[in-house]
Formats: structure tokens, C-alpha cells, sequence
């Protein structure tokens, strides 16, 4: 009997520490989920030292100069040292774009986002990939959200103006957006794509009757 | 009639039971939703045979003798996705308005791409080429309006691979309406 009673309090001190390790680990998991949600909310610049900025300046100069096997071993490498740099994130997010590896780039530039979630580039380029997989309603969201922190940005003008001319099909909005690329585009974007838009543009009208 | 349909193996005995169930189905009048998308799956893969059919015929000399033979089995394709259509099933409707227009799309390649008559002038040749666009550009514009329909119809978020695909092609047959490149920054610079 005795022996039965020591077997049931030794299952029941087991089930007990059971319990609480359950309950800690919750406790655990939640702490860290709201780390990070406060993470994505306070963002502060991560500081690079000066040999770091200039592998950075670097890392860019071979993304404009289509390097990008070179500045991809950059940007990782930065990364490895300082990995809550969102511009690094973004970048590697734009090199999978430019190869096509849409999944690659959604998930980087993502990850960007999460350390600095007021990226106007990492927003346009996260829409622009969107439109890409042809989800326009989370790439009309991340444009809007983009112009909310920069009203100013070309490319989310640019896709809104796409967005709503082709796959919403509504023609004010598109000729805003429009007008809006080519009022800030002059001197940035090349004449081809502001003739272009201009085009695009006149054909709203066609469109809409 | 359904089971069959659906879990026959192999093409001749899947084509059968297709033409069977569609049969019911139309004599029948169901209407009820099972019946409806059944009936649509079913029509959709016996025109694919016509489709196959009309693909597979190439417009030779005499041209106006193989385009006549064409023709028909245009009208055909026609008849067999109004089959599929008339159940009113949207992602159906789609795939099967996609299908026609592709259809169209490939009569007016077939007719520019066709064999030429021999021992004509330059002149000759100029106006018969002429000839061929006259009669590929209506066809042409067919199966941009059937795309075209297709995308009319659609709501965000709500694009079927048939929409898809019609996007994709209304991008190549009427770029300046259709084709929209994207752009976006050449790079992220730091931000501080």
C-alpha cells in the first residue's frame, strides 16, 4: 500500500514537473514572440563600422554593375557579423529577383522587413514580387504601405498605376498613379519608360470607354 | 455515372465515360451543383479531343481547301466548349474560354505560317501576303476578345491559371494595352 502510495505521489511529482516545464516553455515562447513583434515595431539602424560600410558601397557597386555571385559573398558575409542589417536582406531579396527565384526573394525580403519594417525599397521590391506570383492584393497593400512612408516613391506609383490599369480595372486611380511616376520620374527613370507610362496613360481613356 | 467517370483509368475508357455522363447530364437537365461541375469537367475533356484535332491540321496547298477542312473543325471546337459553358460553372467557363481563344489565336499563326504557292511574282507574293494577314487579323482579334473577356470578368484576388495564361497572352498579342514590365529600385541603400 505504502509502496502504491510512493509509485502515485512519484507520478504525480512527475506529471507536476511535466506541467511546469510545459507552462515555462510557453512562457518562453511567448517572451520571444514578443521580442520580436517588438522588434519589428522599434527598429533602430544597425551601426557598421567603417570597413563594413565600405564592403557595403562595394556589395551595391556589384549589384549596378550586374555582379551579383560577387555582391550576393558581400552581403552574406556582412550578414553573418551583423545579421539584423535589413538592407542586406533587401538587396539579396532584389539578386534573387533579378534570377527569377520569386520564392528566394519573397522570404528575403521579408526577412528585411521583419528588422526594418518601414523599408520603402523593401516594401516596393516585396510588391513588386508579389505582383510577380500575381497576388495584387498583397502587392497593392505593400505599394500603398510604401508611399505611406515615402509619398514619393516612383516604383510603388509605377506598380499602383499597373495594378489598377490592368488587374482592377480602375482607370482614375491608374491615371493618379501614373501621373504621380511621371511627375517624379524625370532625371531618374530612363525617357523609354516615361514615354512608355505616358502611352499607358493616354490609353486609360480607350479603356475606360 | 459519375463514379465511372471519375475514377476511369486510361484515356479511351475516361473519354468514354465522359461522353456518357455528359449525355445524362444534358438529357436529364440536372442542375444541381455536382451535376453542373461533373458535366463541365466532362465537356471540357471531350473538346480537348477536338482541340487536339484542329491543332493537329496544318493549313497546306490548296489553301482555301485545307482552310475550309480547318474551318469546320473550328466549329466544332465552337460547339464543344458551348458545351462546357452553357454549365455556368466561372472557373470552367474560364478554362474553356481560354481553350477558344487559343484556338483563334493559333488559326491566324496557322494561316500567316501557311505553305506559299510557288512561281509568283514579287508583286504577287506582296498581295497574297497581304491577303493572309486580311483574313488572320479578324481571327486574331477573336481571340484577343475572348482573352479579353476572360479578364473582364475576374475580381482581385481571384485569378484562376485560366486568367493567368489569358494576361500572359493578351500581353504578347496587344502589348500596349496588356504588356506592363515591371520596375523597381536597382538597389537598397543603408538608411541613416
Amino acid at each position: 500500500m505504502l509502496r502504491l502510495n510512493a509509485k502515485l505521489s512519484d507520478s504525480l511529482f512527475r506529471a507536476l514537473v511535466l506541467a511546469f516545464a510545459i507552462v515555462a516553455s510557453g512562457c518562453v515562447t511567448k517572451q520571444v514572440k514578443q521580442a520580436e513583434v517588438e522588434r519589428v515595431v522599434e527598429y533602430r539602424p544597425v551601426a557598421l563600422n567603417e570597413a563594413q560600410r565600405g564592403e557595403y558601397r562595394l556589395a551595391l557597386e556589384d549589384i549596378k554593375q550586374s555582379k551579383f555571385a560577387s555582391a550576393k559573398n558581400r552581403l552574406q558575409a556582412l550578414l553573418k557579423a551583423l545579421p539584423n542589417l535589413a538592407e542586406g536582406y533587401i538587396n539579396l531579396g532584389l539578386i534573387e529577383l533579378k534570377h527569377g527565384k520569386l520564392d528566394d526573394a519573397l522570404q528575403l525580403l521579408q526577412d528585411g522587413l521583419r528588422y526594418n519594417p518601414k523599408s520603402v525599397q523593401g516594401l516596393v521590391l516585396l510588391a513588386q514580387v508579389q505582383l510577380e506570383l500575381r497576388d495584387y492584393a498583397s502587392a497593392e497593400a505593400n505599394y500603398i504601405k510604401a508611399l505611406s512612408y515615402d509619398p514619393t516613391a516612383l516604383y510603388a506609383h509605377y506598380g499602383l498605376g499597373v495594378i489598377y490599369d490592368l488587374y482592377l480595372r480602375d482607370y482614375e486611380k491608374a491615371e493618379a498613379h501614373y501621373q504621380r511616376f511621371l511627375d517624379y520620374a524625370s532625371g531618374v527613370e530612363s525617357e523609354q519608360n516615361i514615354k512608355r507610362v505616358q502611352v499607358w496613360k493616354k490609353l486609360l481613356d480607350r479603356k475606360a470607354s | 455515372m459519375a463514379f465511372f467517370f471519375e475514377q476511369s483509368s486510361g484515356a479511351q475508357a475516361e473519354l468514354d465515360a465522359a461522353k456518357r455522363l455528359l449525355a445524362y447530364i444534358e438529357s436529364q437537365q440536372l442542375s444541381d451543383a455536382r451535376a453542373r461541375t461533373l458535366g463541365a469537367q466532362a465537356a471540357l475533356l471531350l473538346a480537348a479531343q477536338s482541340r487536339d484535332a484542329f491543332m493537329s491540321l496544318d493549313l497546306t496547298l490548296p489553301f482555301a481547301k485545307s482552310l475550309k477542312a480547318k474551318t469546320k473543325l473550328l466549329e466544332q471546337c465552337s460547339a464543344a466548349y458551348q458545351r462546357a459553358i452553357a454549365f455556368g460553372i466561372s472557373e470552367y467557363n474560364n478554362a474553356a474560354r481560354y481553350e477558344m481563344a487559343r484556338i483563334y489565336q493559333s488559326l491566324a499563326v496557322a494561316i500567316m505560317d501557311s505553305e506559299r504557292p510557288e512561281g509568283l511574282s514579287a508583286l504577287e507574293q506582296e498581295q497574297y501576303e497581304v491577303l493572309l494577314e486580311e483574313r488572320a487579323i479578324p481571327i486574331e482579334d477573336e481571340a484577343i476578345a475572348l482573352y479579353e473577356q476572360n479578364i473582364n470578368t475576374h475580381a482581385l484576388g481571384s485569378l484562376d491559371p485560366w486568367l493567368i495564361e489569358s494576361y500572359r497572352a493578351l500581353a504578347v498579342l496587344n502589348p500596349s494595352m496588356y504588356h506592363r514590365p515591371l520596375l523597381g529600385p536597382s538597389y537598397a541603400p543603408l538608411e541613416r
